[in-house]
This record gives structure tokens, C-alpha cells and sequence, in this order.
């Protein structure tokens, strides 16, 4: 038998999708738990909204439960959760637009925003802004990249992707936010500009 | 935004996110609303996760009796769906049907109802809210409901209207009573986690009163009308 240690995070991924096949609840919960955090944080990272992130990870996780039985290749299980959260992620962002959401209506989740993210009102707004112009795929490369510290080798398993693609994808998304960086720099002052909109949105 | 510290203001951001965990109840309640919501597979794990969040519940409160909640509430004070029947169209009141500067509920359903007098739930931003027919409503966090509900095994609204009380109630309730003051009483069954008990106004409703499955009185409370 092989011992608990030596098993790769890999090989203890497949092991519990199969025992939460099998009807393992203590496997079904451990795959659970891994699905709604990869949602939450990944989404928070995108749409830089815990409390959204929160609506996000529940319904990746209830995804993930219910698609389980019907995953053909156990190995594949994160690539196929990060690609939920993507989907996911993607109709948050929709809804969200679609209901003219303001974040700073509410008080007590602006608090909650606040304690979550160390930058300052103006970086956060104008970063979400600009990860919302990317696709979808380098949004997650980049979440995966900075949020969990992977390098390209490890996202490109752990998305089942080509170690170029994803080196590709984390390059160009990079390289729009430098773009856009540029662009806003040049035309002066729009990271305050959005600060006080939003600030006076709030007021209002 | 300057365009070389784009990197840094990433990991920034990523810096308060990377230990973000969700709760434990947050999970349970998703896999109890994965299962509500499954297919065949999935049914099968219905009884199980139901009793999963009956368990999580339970280790909430200070006793077994107070705090279990029936699990649609239960899913939706969690984020699920909202609980009973679900409205769509025409049939979704008009105070809540989309309108210029208003974001309308995803989703409306009735919980409980009584004659023409109906308990509705939705979800708007973040708040879970109830309607007491078309004469009140109040939106609140779901742990202020959740709150209240650990005090006490119900959440009592009324006299509205003619003489119609609203209520939510935790899995201990099974019957709600009012007594006369002529005698005799009516009796309402909860649904989802709710009740509207339309009493009979002319025979002098005197005390409301929660009962569990074998008929014993869990809480009461005195029929004051207010005063005009």
C-alpha cells in the first residue's frame, strides 16, 4: 500500500473525486471545499467582490457535485473546476452589469471590500476594470498565477493546457494591463478621476 | 495607475485573497442545495445532506430543539433557491416585477399561503427579504434571520389586514394555532420554514400559539390588535 505522504497532490485529487464517487462523504465535502475555493478566490481576484465571490464559489461548488459523477477522467478534475469558476466568474460579471450594481451603496460590504484588499479605492477599481477587458482564459491564468503562485509549468497541469499557451496567455494578458496603464496614464489622473466618481456615486 | 507597477498592484490585490477560505457551513449548505437541485445521482444524496444540515445547524444553537430550520430556508438564507414555489410572469406581484431604476429579484416564490394572503421570499443584493402579502415586507442579512430564529422558534409578523399573521418558523414548529376567545381555534401547517394564518376576526382570536409534531406548545404569544 502506498503511504498517505507519498502521493502526489495529483494523485490525492483523483483519489477523493473517486471515493466521492463512491459516496465517501467525507470525500464529497474535501471536493466541495476545493471547488468553492477555487470560485471564491478566483472570483474575488476578478471581480474584486467577496460577497459576489461568495454566490460564485457556492454555485461552482454545486456544479462541480452534481458534474462529478458524469467526469470521465478523475485527473482532470481541477482543469474542469477552474474552467466552471471561469463560466461562473463570466455570469457573475454579467448579472452584476445587468443589475447597474454600485458597490458602494452598502456600507457594511464596502467595509467587508475594504478589509479584504490592501490597495487603495482608486488601484482596486481601475485594476478590476481593466482584468474585466481580458478574456476569460487569461483572467484565470492570471488568478491562478498570482493568487495561488503558480508558474506556468504547474497552471499549464493544472488547466490541462501547453506550457506555451499559458505562457502566452499570461504574457498578453500582462501586457493589456500594461497597455492600459499606458493609455490611463497618458491621459492623466483617471485612477483618481474613478476614485471620486465613485466616491461621489456613494455620497449621492 | 502607473504602467510598470502593474505586476506589483496584481499581487497586492492577490495578497489578502490567497488565504481566503470559505466556512464550513457555506459548504455543507452548497452540497445540501447540489443535492436538492440533482439529478438522479444526485437525489441520492439528498437524505444525507439534509441530515448534514440539520447537523451543521445543530452544533449552532445551544439546544437540539431551537435553531434547526427546514432546509429550503435553510438553502436560501445560504445563498440557494428561494423557498416554495417559484413565480414567474404575470403571477410575480407587481411590486416586484422590473420597472425603470429597479433592479428587480431574480427569482420570487411563495412560501406559504392562506385564502388570497401569501408569503413571499426573494433575494435583493445581498438581503434576504419577505412579503407579507401586499401589506409589508422587510429585506435583512441572512444571519439577522438566522439570529432571531436561534432566540426563539419563531418570527412572528401581524395582525395585517383583515387578521392575518406571517411567521417563519424553525424545524421544531409543525402547527400554528390561534385560540378564540368564543372557543374554539384554527390551525395552519408550516410550509417551508413558513406559515399565513388568516384568523377569523369576528370570533375574537386571543392567543397564537407554535406547536412541534406531537402537539406540544413550543411558544405563544397574546392576539393585540393595535390601537387606532
Amino acid at each position: 500500500m502506498i503511504e498517505a505522504s507519498k502521493l502526489s497532490e495529483q494523485d490525492m485529487v483523483t483519489a477523493r473525486v473517486f471515493r466521492s464517487n463512491r459516496g465517501d462523504l467525507e470525500a464529497k465535502e474535501w471536493v466541495a471545499e476545493r471547488a468553492y475555493t477555487a470560485g471564491l478566490r478566483l472570483a474575488t481576484f476578478s471581480l474584486g467582490d467577496p460577497n459576489l465571490a461568495q454566490d460564485v464559489g457556492q454555485e461552482v461548488a454545486i456544479r462541480v457535485l452534481r458534474g462529478l459523477p458524469k467526469l470521465r477522467d478523475a485527473d482532470r478534475f481541477d482543469a474542469w473546476t477552474y474552467r466552471i469558476c471561469a463560466a461562473e466568474i463570466k455570469r457573475a460579471a454579467k448579472k452584476r452589469k445587468r443589475h447597474d450594481w454600485h458597490p458602494y451603496e452598502d456600507v457594511e460590504h464596502e467595509l467587508q471590500v475594504e478589509a479584504t484588499f490592501p490597495q487603495s479605492l482608486g488601484e482596486r477599481d481601475w485594476l478590476i476594470q481593466a482584468l474585466a477587458q481580458l478574456s476569460e482564459r487569461q483572467r484565470l491564468v492570471l488568478g491562478l498565477h498570482f493568487v495561488y503562485g503558480l508558474n506556468d509549468k504547474e497552471i499549464a497541469a493544472a488547466i490541462r493546457s501547453r506550457r506555451g499557451t499559458v505562457r502566452s496567455l499570461l504574457s498578453r494578458g500582462l501586457a493589456r494591463l500594461r497597455e492600459q496603464a499606458e493609455a490611463d496614464e497618458s491621459k492623466g489622473g483617471r485612477e483618481t478621476a474613478v476614485g471620486q466618481i465613485t466616491k461621489q456615486e456613494a455620497i449621492r | 495607475m502607473r504602467r510598470d507597477s502593474v505586476e506589483g498592484a496584481l499581487r497586492k490585490h492577490a495578497e489578502g485573497i490567497e488565504h481566503m477560505r470559505p466556512d464550513r457551513e457555506r459548504i455543507r449548505a452548497a452540497m445540501a442545495v447540489a443535492a436538492s437541485r440533482g439529478t438522479a445521482a444526485g437525489r441520492r444524496w439528498t437524505p444525507l445532506a439534509t441530515a448534514l444540515a440539520c447537523l451543521v445547524l445543530g452544533g449552532a444553537v445551544a439546544t437540539a430543539a431551537m435553531g434547526l430550520l427546514d432546509p429550503a430556508l435553510e438553502s436560501f438564507l445560504h445563498g440557494g433557491k428561494t423557498p416554495g414555489r417559484q413565480l414567474s410572469g404575470k403571477a410575480v406581484p407587481s411590486w416586484l416585477q422590473p420597472a425603470p431604476n429597479y433592479s428587480a429579484p431574480d427569482e420570487v416564490s411563495v412560501v406559504a399561503a392562506s385564502g388570497e394572503e401569501r408569503l413571499y421570499a426573494y433575494r435583493q443584493r445581498g438581503w434576504i427579504c419577505f412579503d407579507y402579502g401586499h401589506h409589508a415586507g422587510e429585506c435583512r442579512k441572512p444571519r439577522e434571520w438566522r439570529s432571531d430564529l436561534e432566540k426563539a422558534p419563531w418570527v412572528l409578523r401581524g395582525p395585517l389586514g383583515r387578521s392575518v399573521w406571517f411567521g417563519l418558523v424553525d424545524a421544531s414548529v409543525a402547527l400554528v394555532r390561534v385560540e378564540y376567545r368564543e372557543g374554539g381555534t384554527t390551525d395552519v401547517t408550516v410550509h417551508n420554514g413558513g406559515f399565513v394564518l388568516d384568523a377569523d376576526r369576528t370570533r375574537g382570536p386571543q392567543r397564537l400559539v407554535a406547536l412541534d409534531a406531537s402537539g406540544s406548545e413550543l411558544i405563544s404569544a397574546p392576539v393585540v390588535y393595535p390601537s387606532r
